[in-house]
């Protein structure tokens, strides 16, 4: 399924609000935050949804691009530079999930790789998950040439829990 | 841990330990393959040397001593936000591995983390196999694992041909 309407545009600061209510809905089903809290309770008074919120809130928008389809902001996409290596890095991007399977990730990931390549960026790297939420974007990152470097554990411990 | 050595002495850093330290971190940490084996995993490794070691905060550092030597370091940073401390860089020098040295050091840094009102800890550490005695001492000592993820790389043709 091709999305035919989508346009890819740069974010700027009137998008703010918008984005803060796109990270918390696209990442639903895919943000550690949320299992974080799901396995730990609530981190630091807030919901998982206010710290991806902030994500957005204090996010520098130079950085972000998002997908809009008939005037609605349906996925975004942020990333960085490093000129020292010239690894750009590809960092939160997600669509709604409604509008998934439709071709809209793989071309704001095309546009960031666009981007990265003016900025003059040898290499491009991303971080995903292994378990099986993120088994469409492994398959999006695989089919843009993006090979595995390493893999690595996040680990938690509850310090009340200290039985050193 | 079969070798438990009694004659370890964990203590904070110092400035004046800053140039033990770099060298100390460069030493335990450049025998890990991964961070050598190819361009990209080099570029990243020299990149890390040069922006990260020199200017390491000595206050977020502890050091393993074993008669008067400097044998392995931990680190560590705290987020009042969140009530998450992170357990950061941290090797023991290859040669005094196995002997408990990494886990007395992590003990030390969770202690510290609980001292200064946090209420979880949260470490990352690689899947290779090279990482497996440092995955077992995180579970050891309680961690679960929360996350697992993997990074990819490609090459952007435009510009590295």
């Amino acid at each position: 399924m091709e999305a035919t309407q989508v346009s890819i545009r740069q974010a700027v600061e009137a998008d703010r609000e918008t984005l803060t209510e796109l990270i918390v809905a696209a990442f639903a089903d895919v943000t550690v935050l949320r299992w974080r809290e799901e396995r730990f309770g609530i981190i630091g008074g807030r919901r998982w949804e206010d710290w991806e919120a902030d994500l957005m809130r204090t996010v520098d928008l130079k950085w972000v691009i998002i997908a809009e389809e008939a005037g609605r902001a349906v996925g975004f996409a942020t990333y960085e530079l490093n000129d020292a290596t010239r690894i750009g890095n590809v960092s939160d991007n997600a669509v709604l999930p409604e509008y998934r399977g439709r071709g809209i990730g793989g071309k704001l990931l095309e546009c960031v790789l666009r981007l990265m390549e003016e900025a003059g960026m040898e290499f491009a790297q991303v971080s995903t998950g292994l378990n099986d939420a993120y088994a469409p974007a492994r398959r999006m990152y695989e089919r843009q040439g993006f090979e595995p470097l390493n893999r690595s554990a996040l680990y938690m411990k509850n310090l009340a829990q200290n039985f050193a | 841990m079969a070798k438990q050595d009694a004659k370890v002495t964990i203590r904070r850093a110092v400035e004046a330990d800053r140039a033990t330290l770099i060298k100390l971190i460069v030493r335990a940490y450049e025998d890990v393959r991964e961070r050598q084996s190819g361009e990209v995993l080099a570029r990243i490794w020299n990149d890390w040397k040069a922006n990260h070691v020199c200017s390491i905060d000595v206050d977020r550092v502890i050091l393993a001593e074993l008669a008067g030597k400097e044998v392995g370091f931990a680190s560590y940073r705290v987020n009042a936000a969140t009530g998450i401390g992170i357990v950061d860089d941290n090797a023991v020098l290859p040669e005094y591995r196995g002997r408990g040295i990494g886990a007395q050091l992590l003990v030390r840094i969770l202690q510290l983390m609980e001292d200064a009102g946090m209420e979880f800890a949260q470490v990352s550490t690689g899947l290779e196999i090279s990482y497996m005695s440092a995955r077992r001492m995180y579970e050891r000592q309680g961690f679960v694992p929360l996350h697992r993820s993997v990074t990819y790389i490609k090459k952007l043709t435009q510009n590295a041909g």
